[in-house]
């Protein structure tokens, strides 16, 4: 991908700039949407997923990533995120795929997440896909005057709900001819619960929903790290719509929600993920 | 025509400055009512009040611009909108029925049963930006509200004064900071039931005498959990050190036998995931509840006369339709639910009482009327 050796060539030449720190050198971590192994986009289709095989277009992909490590033969180091652009800070990065498909989308996009590593021979990546908690639930604003990140002052990533963030958001809308109703896999911590006589806000959360990535076999500098659909979908009743929210939307005894969890590696009503994560992977 | 008093009352104290010019705002309060409690960063002021006025009946605060707060908020009906659930600005249908805003300063958490919601400035985020479901749809286009309100000359003046120290005062949360403040004035305590507690005995009928005893007693027990000046188990308001909050569930549904809520309004249960919180939703005041049929969270009941037949039977048993299941043997069930004897008389009584706490000079007072229709017909 030519964008790409752009910016690895100016990888480089960072790190060449920086050769009296103690050996750090930038590291760009290249995302990508797929279906499968092929790279796809805002409005673009998605032939046959889930269980019952119905035709879906992208309306919407988006998820923040946080506590970045690679991984190398002596062990994992975090990667220092920069604040290079306004999708990311030190603590948490947006990975945006929208490209105004969305009614709750604009054209900014963002496909790399940027930070500082000691040089290394590094093997491995490993992420949560998630907004830290101490972030989480911090007051939503979007005021100039405002504190409030960045990355996180995106509304469509706002889940009011629970007074938090949509850690992923993902939305499909179904083809003209397709019976599906669409699907959409918003994901983000529930069974939150404050303490409001003290005046606290959420003081813990039942269900986390962070996801923990972690991929082997990975070199950050000529590897991509793929955000598969198809994969997400995996085994999903993507024809039908049984709780109020459409596709799975992290609502609790939602029949739409078990496979979703699954593929995402995390536990759904009590029910353990039958192994790790099956959505992210090295490309 | 009389102008409403405020408008002659010197609203305004000047207080000594102290950083930043603040003006003590002088509530409008019934007898006996507390002061709503005021989140510090939003101080109350006229301005600010006027300001969240005109935005609550904006519609530019919708997406494709057909809807405002007041679409499913009227005044007429204590703000609610007369509809079994409410519809949003593309025609999605609520979940749940919209609430009266009568008093909702006092509350202690906001909507049928979030715990998270306790102010009404975070509240606003719901309505306007929230997808599940689109009620106003303004998700992601923040810029495009500001805009639009940066384009009325009616908020070119009033956005600098209601937020005087700000260089740019058109941004999102002061658009919530405003509309909280309006909400905080929408009190509701000059009911015939306030004029007759409050020394007027001909205010309230014998048979609403007869109603509030039954009210008030052990024995229909409503006001365990509709007690207080707002009738409601959720108040927070200045002079209390801790709010009182309370969910509790009145054997509407028993889906399983486990007592199952029909999804997707599982109430508390979906904050916390706790079997035991399966129905329970706030208490919703009674003030006003006359005009605010249909009732409870889903609109599932019609009229007083039946809600009444409901607690008497100790919840409801649903026989028919999706949702048959026996309501009253519910295991979440409050213990106050326990039903008791209705007669024709007392039937008779306890819908007077209810009615007698109508306020019908809050649902016609003009300071919470839409004001752009005085504007709109000014030359
Ligand atoms: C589509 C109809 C609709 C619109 C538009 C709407 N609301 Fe509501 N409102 C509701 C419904 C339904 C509820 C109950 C929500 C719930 O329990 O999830 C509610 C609840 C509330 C509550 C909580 C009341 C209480 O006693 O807890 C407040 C406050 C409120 N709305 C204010 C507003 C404001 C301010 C706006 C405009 C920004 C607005 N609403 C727009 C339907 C609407
Ligand atoms: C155990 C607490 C409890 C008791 C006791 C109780 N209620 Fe309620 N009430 C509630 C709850 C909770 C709701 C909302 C339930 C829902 O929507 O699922 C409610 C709803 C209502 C509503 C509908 C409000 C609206 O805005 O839709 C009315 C009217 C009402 N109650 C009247 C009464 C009367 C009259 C009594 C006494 C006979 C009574 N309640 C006793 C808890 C209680």
């Amino acid at each position: 991908m030519k964008t790409k050796t752009i910016f690895l060539s100016l990888l480089t030449a960072l790190g060449a700039a920086c050769g009296d720190d103690v050996s750090q050198t930038t590291v760009s971590l290249q995302f990508a949407l797929t279906d499968g192994d092929t790279e796809i986009g805002c409005d673009d289709l998605l032939a046959g997923v889930g269980a019952d095989a119905v035709d879906l277009e992208v309306r919407d992909a988006r998820f923040y990533v946080s506590n970045v490590r690679l991984v190398s033969a002596s062990g994992e180091v975090p990667v220092a995120l920069d604040d290079v652009s306004p999708f990311q800070i030190s603590d948490v990065a947006l990975v945006d795929f929208e490209s105004a498909c969305s009614d709750a989308g604009d054209t900014n996009t963002n496909d790399v997440v940027v930070g500082t590593v000691p040089e290394g021979e590094y093997t491995g990546v490993r992420f949560t896909v998630g907004v830290p908690f101490e972030l989480n639930h911090i007051d939503q604003v979007v005021d100039e005057t405002t504190t409030t990140p960045e990355p996180l002052r995106a509304t469509g990533m706002w889940w009011n709900w629970q007074g938090g963030f949509k850690f992923i958001r993902v939305d499909l809308a179904p083809t003209p001819d397709s019976t599906s109703p669409g699907f959409n896999i918003h994901l983000g911590s529930t069974a939150c619960m404050g303490n409001p006589l003290m005046g606290e806000d959420v003081t813990s959360c039942g269900n986390p929903n962070r996801m923990e990535v972690e991929l082997t076999g990975f070199d950050p500098a000529s590897d991509t790290i793929a955000f598969d659909l198809r994969a997400a979908l995996d085994g999903a009743l993507t024809n039908q719509n049984t709780g109020a929210a459409l596709g799975c939307q992290s609502f609790p005894m939602d029949e739409e929600c078990p496979a979703v969890f699954d593929n995402l590696g995390l536990p759904y009503g009590g029910v353990a993920p039958s192994g790790p994560q099956s959505v992210f992977r090295v490309r | 025509m009389l102008k409403p008093m405020w408008r002659f009352t010197p609203l305004f104290l000047l207080a000594l400055a102290c950083g930043e010019s603040a003006e003590a705002y002088v509530w409008d309060l019934p007898p006996g009512f507390p002061e709503p409690r005021v989140p510090e960063d939003n101080p109350m002021s006229e301005a600010k009040v006027e300001l969240g006025r005109r935005l609550f009946y904006d519609t530019r605060l919708s997406g494709n611009e057909t809807q405002s707060c007041a679409s499913c908020h009227l005044q007429s009906l204590a703000f609610t909108d007369g509809r079994v659930q409410g519809v949003g600005s593309t025609g999605e249908v609520h979940p749940r029925s919209s609430m009266s805003l009568a008093n909702v300063g006092y509350a202690a958490t906001l909507n049928w049963a979030n715990p998270l919601i306790r102010e009404l400035e975070p509240q606003a985020l719901g309505p306007l930006f929230g997808e599940t479901p689109v009620e106003l749809g303004m998700a992601g286009r923040e810029d495009e509200l500001v805009a639009r309100l940066r384009g009325e000359l009616v908020y070119q003046e009033l956005f600098p004064e209601a937020f005087p120290e700000q260089e740019d005062p058109f941004t999102v949360s002061r658009v919530l900071a405003a509309l909280a403040a309006f909400q905080r004035t929408l009190i509701s305590g000059r009911s015939p039931y306030d004029a007759f507690t409050n020394g007027d005995s001909d205010a309230s009928s014998e048979s609403a005498q007869r109603g509030a005893e039954l009210f008030f007693g052990e024995e229909a027990e409503c006001f365990h959990c509709h007690g207080g000046f707002n009738f409601t188990a959720s108040l927070d308001h200045s002079g209390q050190v801790f709010e009182t909050l309370s969910f509790q569930n009145n054997g509407l549904y028993d889906l399983d036998g486990r007592g199952l809520y029909p999804t997707p309004n599982f109430g508390l249960f979906e904050f916390s995931e706790d079997r035991r919180d399966m129905g329970s939703f706030k208490p919703p005041t009674l003030r006003n509840i006359a005009v605010t049929a249909p009732y409870m969270h889903d609109g599932s009941i019609a009229t007083l006369e039946e809600v009444i037949q409901h607690y008497a039977d100790g919840g409801r048993n649903v026989t028919e339709g999706p949702h048959v299941g026996d309501g009253r043997l519910n295991p979440n069930k409050s213990i106050f639910v326990n039903g008791f004897e209705l007669t024709p008389e007392r039937q008779a009584d306890l819908l007077a009482f209810l009615e007698s706490l109508t306020d019908e000079a809050f649902l016609t007072d003009p300071r919470f009327a839409d004001p752009w229709v005085e504007t709109d017909a000014a030359p």
